[in-house]
């Protein structure tokens, strides 16, 4: 296990360190160079690398502050990183024009932990307003597709309600839909269970993990640790702004090398 | 000494006159408090754009209004335009001046509206790829507008109040007519009871209707969540 991880670390040939990468054989959908946040004073990112392999699962773990919920939002400029590169598809998002950057980001669904429900839509115009006036569907491909989604999640008898009369679980459950709707190469998921209620969160979680098997590439921020090892192909230990260890699951959750992982896990294990 | 019958023989003596007051005075507030919406919502959309020079043109019409008089406004209006060669009826230079004062107010109570939307909002507009129109139409806008409607109804009782400078330009509403009369039949304190009273039917049974709507919204709307 040890060797692997080693192998999976490659040295980048532009000096600026080790790349984090899973190594896995399918194609590469984003790589993230030396990738630095500052707010104000505060040094949030501090040069992360990184490439995500299409349909891999990245789980990013770690202590509250430690920069993982900011590198998520990094990801598709939520945040706009104050150097470094992220390449998705070959497109260097940190230089992309505003316009670019809508195309891209139609391309990566963002799931948050409050939701974010537009509370003034019904379920099924939540799901419908990106894909028919960003990517100009018709309403009737529109709502064909987010029936099908919501049928999948087993949430199409709430299709006429407004998201205050959903329960958490619900409503995250539409908020996933409402990111796949739009047909996205890659899935952000930024503590989607923190918000919960504790029994809702089996239902969320449930839905992730098919998404995950049915080969979506997904980078999930989470504290649900027993997700993590389930559902991840790589996790990742962030602390303070850098990517501390990174490897399979079993070997973080097992055999963690970094006595600031062993700590980390010995707290929330 | 003041004489109650003779309260009543004004009002219902001269029936037609104050109804026809009421008639303008409330012509002046729909068009303004309508016109003024659109004006305001305009200007507070505006105040965000990325184009300095107009968010400073705008946040300097918003502070102007806002620190003048409006019977100073009224007169710039009403005798300046005309002097500058634009020649108007006298109503629609009143409602030109109204608007562009009812407008900085209106873009004040749009900006609280707008910033009153939480910033997940946007973001969740941004991170379905929509665009800043997009996102300002279709999520921003509606929530915010929703936010703001009772305040602008408040604005629109404003109106009918304020309405009354007017009379100095000579505009036949409430105020000048009830000023007309008390000339001629010497009761001026009987005459204005009236005027007032009259004032405040229409704002009262405004303020009653918009609290009725108000109540049936928020019904309605399942809270914000």
């Amino acid at each position: 296990m040890k060797t692997a991880l080693l192998e999976n670390k490659t040295m980048d040939n532009t000096g600026i360190g080790t790349v984090v990468d899973s190594g896995s054989s399918t194609e590469t959908l984003m790589q993230i160079r030396d990738l630095h946040k500052h707010f104000g004073k505060l040094h949030v990112l501090k040069g992360i690398n990184l490439n995500v392999h299409k349909s891999d699962v990245l789980v990013l773990i770690g202590p509250s502050g430690s920069g993982k919920s900011t590198l998520l939002r990094s990801v598709n400029m939520l945040e706009k990183p104050t150097s470094g590169q992220i390449l998705f598809e070959g497109n260097d998002l940190t230089q992309a024009s505003r316009k670019e950057l809508c195309r891209l980001r139609e391309r990566m669904g963002m799931v948050f932990q409050q939701f974010n429900l537009f509370p003034h839509l019904r379920v099924k115009d939540n799901i419908t307003v990106s894909p028919r006036k960003v990517k100009g569907m018709t309403q009737e491909e529109a709502e064909k597709k987010a029936e099908a989604l919501l049928k999948r999640v087993g949430l199409f008898d709430k299709w006429d309600e407004y998201p205050s009369r959903l329960s958490g679980g619900q409503k995250q459950r539409v908020a996933i839909v409402r990111a796949l709707a739009m047909d996205p190469d890659m899935m952000l998921f930024d503590e989607p269970t923190s918000a919960l209620d504790p029994e809702m969160v089996g239902e969320v979680l449930d839905v992730m993990k098919a998404l995950a098997a049915d080969g979506m590439t997904m980078m999930v921020v989470t504290h649900e640790m027993r997700f993590a090892r389930q559902v991840a192909d790589y996790v990742l230990f962030i602390d303070d702004g850098q990517i501390v260890e990174a490897g399979p699951p079993d070997q973080i959750f097992d055999h963690p090398q970094q006595k600031r992982t062993q700590d980390f896990l010995n707290k929330v294990l | 000494m003041i004489s109650i019958p003779k309260i009543w023989e004004i009002l219902t003596g001269k029936f037609s006159v104050f109804m026809q007051g009421v008639g303008t005075t409330v012509e002046l507030a729909l068009f303004t408090v309508v016109l003024g919406s659109v004006l305001g919502l305009l200007v507070a959309i505006f105040r965000h754009t990325r184009i300095l020079p107009i968010r400073w043109l705008m946040n300097a019409y918003v502070a102007f209004i806002r620190g003048t008089p409006l019977l100073v406004q009224v007169l710039m209006i009403v005798y300046g335009l005309p002097q500058l060669g634009l020649k108007l009826p006298r109503m629609t230079l009143c409602i030109i001046a109204l608007v562009i004062n009812s407008g900085a107010y209106m873009a004040e109570l749009i900006r609280a509206g707008l910033q009153s939307v939480e910033k997940g909002q946007e973001e969740a507009a941004d991170s379905l790829g929509m665009n800043g129109f997009q996102k300002m139409r279709y999520i921003i806008l509606p929530q915010a507008i929703k936010v703001t409607l009772p305040a602008m109804g408040n604005e629109f009782i404003a109106i009918i109040k304020e309405s009354s400078v007017l009379y100095a330009v000579g505009v036949y509403e409430l105020t000048y007519q009830a000023n007309k009369l008390s000339s001629v039949n010497y009761r001026y304190l009987e005459t204005m009871i009236v005027a007032a009273l009259i004032y405040f039917v229409l704002t009262y049974t405004m303020t009653k209707l918009l609290g009725l709507l108000e109540r049936r919204m928020r019904r309605s709307e399942n809270s914000v969540a």
